[in-house]
């Protein structure tokens, strides 16, 4: 089935093309779950939402666009609504650090999931405007709209974030190769 | 030494077209919330019928219940006053010998609660059948019949009633009754007392 019809028998609420557009979008979205929440169980929780909202609003989707972003758009502003309304990390830093890189010098062959555990170990908020920022290309401007939080308090918190994952990644390839370092 | 990389860039580049399943359970959540979701919007969509139903039935009652209400008022008002006005143009007509005058209060208003004389429409006559005067005893009887005529679409099960009326100037006795005999007897009694009176001042004179 083409994707347009797949969406116009969704819509209709046809449950047989509803099942069939998870089975083909579900390893996808899964994945940007968990990304975006603490472990497992948060991200099938948090896809399980995400394709009920996806159903329901399907109605609204304008063909602008793709298909596929429209949906990761409605996981991630899952997630966030997930995370958003815990105690923010407003913890500002001097612009000038933020400008400075984070640079790892000896990277091991890190696997998938050592490297999707790093992340999921961040503190929520710090995940998520790394994930946002880093990983789907939104501005600090929108993040901040997005979480509530001022520009400034978005810049430190993915410069924060990204000296945690550092010293994490340099402390698993200690542990890996402990003779290199 | 290895390549100085950016940690940000290092994510970016390993986990942006990444991709896992899903644990096979999640289609079974899935579906049973959609159930679930398809009979809450179904729930829902029925309260708003019921509720629109109940809306407009007491819409409905206030509108039209309310005006109903008023009219029928407005007819058993106006019945009312007709059958005052019949009644007292009645009572004027018979009351040529002091009628109007004469008739008790507690007669005329159970005449208007009475439920057949409320069916009248119209008193096509009023006359005395029997009027009575007496100079020596100031006696007056006032009688009326009312006949109505059934061609003014009237109700047909309409029966007429005759009430009499007796006076007696002397005592002030009134009495209203539907059997004439009740009064002719006063009247021969009374007549009587006056003829043994009158023999006896006659015989006082002698």
């Amino acid at each position: 089935m083409k994707e347009a019809e797949l969406i116009k028998a969704c819509i209709k609420n046809n449950r047989t093309a509803q099942n069939e557009l998870f089975r083909k979008y579900k390893d996808t979205l899964y994945f940007t779950s968990l990304k975006y929440c603490r472990n497992e169980t948060d991200a099938e929780d948090n896809l399980h939402d995400a394709f009920i909202t996806i159903f329901q609003k399907l109605k609204t989707y304008k063909s602008q666009g793709s298909f596929e972003g429209w949906m990761k758009r409605i996981t991630i502003f899952k997630a966030i609504d997930k995370y958003k309304t815990k105690k923010p990390l407003n913890i500002e830093i001097k612009e000038d650090i933020l400008e400075d890189e984070v640079i790892v010098e000896k990277e091991e062959n890190l696997s998938l999931d050592q490297l999707l555990a790093l992340i999921q170990d961040l503190p929520d908020q710090y995940r998520l405007v790394f994930n946002l920022y880093q990983m789907d290309g939104f501005s600090h401007k929108e993040i901040a709209s997005f979480l509530n939080i001022s520009e400034g308090t978005s810049k430190s918190n993915y410069h924060r974030s990204k000296l945690i994952l550092r010293d994490k990644i340099i402390t698993l390839s200690k542990e890996i190769n402990p003779k290199t370092y | 030494m290895g390549e100085k990389k950016d940690i940000g860039k290092l994510f970016e580049n390993k986990l942006n077209k990444g991709k896992k399943a899903p644990k096979n359970t999640l289609w079974e959540k899935i579906n049973t919330s959609l159930d679930e979701e398809k009979h809450r919007r179904k729930r829902i969509f029925y309260y708003w019928i019921s509720g629109g139903v109940i809306l407009t039935l007491l819409g409905a009652f206030l509108l039209f219940g309310n005006s109903d209400f008023l009219k029928i008022n407005s007819t058993v008002t106006k019945k009312y006053n007709e059958i005052l006005e019949n009644t007292v143009s009645s009572s004027e007509k018979v009351g040529n010998v002091k009628s109007t005058e004469t008739l008790p209060i507690d007669s005329l208003s159970a005449e208007l609660q009475d439920e057949k004389l409320s069916k009248i429409a119209t008193v096509e006559e009023n006359q005395p059948v029997n009027s009575l005067q007496k100079s020596e005893g100031k006696e007056s009887i006032n009688t009326s019949e009312k006949k109505v005529s059934k061609s003014k679409s009237l109700d047909e099960t309409f029966t007429v009633s005759e009430k009499f009326y007796y006076y007696n100037s002397r005592d002030g006795r009134q009495i209203v009754t539907q059997d004439k005999k009740e009064i002719d007897s006063l009247i021969l009694k009374n007549k009587n007392e006056l003829d043994s009176a009158n023999i006896k001042k006659k015989d006082t004179l002698k």
